[in-house]
């Protein structure tokens, strides 16, 4: 889930998870963007399972690096995504918070309630919006938004009507404000917890989205975990031919899209669109040339000579024996001596590698 | 056309939303096209890939803004190294004004929402074999 290398990656999430059950055990380590999935082209199925899938995996790497399952857990947060399909996307989540919680106890042991919780802040889709009679995304923006209330996610933030044609303008982005606002003040549906339960087609549907996730993680676990499987670049290849599915459905009409292949019109002109000013660019680089220029230079070097060790010595460590404390304290005094976020990447992109190149062929 | 026609599609910037770029380097590697797909990459590696890796064609794909910096500077790039001569397309959320201002720096064409992936194909057959 970086573009680090996923090894890397992965052991950079535990020491992040480490150092901060023993000095900042309040705060929350690691975002679970179930959202990236779906967004890149799974399905409600794949966002579960794969989540699911990378849960243990992480999990199990903490306690390999002696940190506790309970603590781990306990601190994480989900990022899920909303998309169109109504009752499909509401069991997911249901069926995503009942086996995150079997699992963790049934794998981990873990009792504390907090340590099984999906904790959920929902993003709506932004893929599935379009950029042909964009003033419709804001019916399907309400749709995602109100699933995601149906189904009980703790925080929520909706896409914009024209986020498929450009970064959002402060009005749309204030309409996403108000689609929430309005479900939050006027329908008096948050009164009540999982609304949805009984029903019969959403029960069984739940049964059958949790069992297909569990399947899944099953072959993920079979495949050496989620880490192997993204090494092996299954994880990618499953989400891109899922992608292009559903794309190749769309162009050949099998999929209808409103206002794509049904309802089309002639396109009419674009709506008033955000752009960034360039005096934004220019008051961002003379505020880093100025702390360069400012800074203590010999704090600074030996900060980064120490950060550089530090995160060379890491990069040769087993997962099992990965000093979080050295790592994060030398990146902690780095950024004390005016290290830049850019500076500190420059170093942990030529020490732990980067995403190469992916040749697709043929 | 005997050669095969080398892509190099790129997402650069800090710009993670690849499933449309994603999608045409499997349509392109499908038409027999070599596809190679790079992400985070700034303008400059962009176009040192492009040498290295010996391109046709050069695509830019861009979701969150920065595109016009980031077409500038790959412009400027490929002329300090002679290499005016690759194809560059672009594609993603590129506004009709900023489509019009990449047209006259050169940009063949914008393969924005609604495209199909045939007529990229047939786009990049014609311009490279002419």
């Amino acid at each position: 889930m970086s573009a680090f290398p996923p090894e890397q990656g992965h052991k950079l999430a535990v020491a992040l998870i480490g150092y901060c059950a023993e000095h900042m055990p309040s705060w929350n380590t690691t975002n679970f963007v179930g959202y990236d999935l779906e967004e890149s082209g799974g399905n409600a199925v794949q966002e579960a399972g794969m989540l699911l899938a990378y849960g243990i995996e992480l999990v199990r790497s903490c306690v390999e690096a002696g940190v506790d399952a309970e603590a781990a857990l306990s601190r994480f947060g989900f990022q899920i995504a909303q998309g169109n399909d109504f009752f499909e996307e509401i069991v997911k989540i249901r069926a995503l918070r009942r086996i995150w919680a079997t699992t963790m106890k049934e794998r981990f042991g873990v009792n504390d309630p907090r340590a099984m919780h999906v904790r959920i802040h929902t993003h709506t889709s932004g893929a599935m919006l379009t950029a042909e009679q964009p003033l419709v995304n804001l019916v399907r923006t309400t749709l995602h938004a109100f699933g995601a209330a149906l189904s009980g996610v703790q925080a929520m933030e909706v896409a914009a009507y024209d986020e498929a044609l450009a970064i959002p303008t402060e009005a749309s982005a204030t309409l996403t404000l108000r689609i929430q606002q309005v479900i939050q003040e006027e329908t008096n549906i948050t009164a009540v917890s999982d609304p949805l339960a009984g029903s019969y087609f959403v029960e069984n549907l739940t049964e059958q989205m949790a069992k297909a996730a569990l399947a899944l993680v099953e072959q993920i676990e079979d495949m050496g975990g989620y880490i192997a499987a993204q090494r092996q670049g299954w994880i990618r290849t499953e989400i891109e031919e899922n992608a292009e599915r559903w794309r190749d459905d769309v162009t050949a009409g099998r999929r209808g899209v409103v206002g794509v292949n049904r309802y089309k019109t002639e396109s009419a002109e674009e709506p008033e669109l955000f752009t960034v000013d360039e005096e934004v660019e220019r008051v961002a680089i003379e505020r880093v040339k100025a702390l360069r220029a400012g800074r203590d230079g010999p704090r600074y070097d030996a900060a980064m000579t120490a950060f550089a060790d530090a995160v060379g010595e890491f990069a040769s460590a087993a997962m099992g024996s990965i000093n979080p404390d050295k790592l994060m304290s030398t990146a902690i005094a780095a950024a004390q001596a005016d290290a830049t976020t850019g500076e500190m990447m420059a170093v942990m992109k030529a020490k732990l590698g980067w995403d190469a190149p992916y040749n697709y062929g043929p | 056309m005997t050669e095969v026609v080398r892509v190099l599609l790129a997402k650069p910037t800090h710009d993670g939303h690849d499933r449309g770029v994603r999608y045409i380097a499997r349509k392109f590697r499908d038409a027999g096209f070599e596809v190679i797909f790079t992400t985070f990459l700034l303008a400059d590696e962009v176009a040192a890939m492009a040498i290295e890796e010996d391109v046709n064609v050069i695509g830019i794909s861009s979701s969150s803004h920065g595109h016009m910096a980031v077409f500038e500077d790959l412009f400027a790039s490929l002329k300090k190294h002679g290499l005016e001569d690759i194809l560059v397309i672009g594609g993603g959320v590129i506004s009709g004004k900023d489509q019009a201002v990449l047209k006259e720096w050169g940009v063949a064409r914008v393969f924005g929402p609604g495209s199909s992936s045939e007529d990229s194909v047939e786009f990049i057959r014609q311009q490279v074999s002419a």
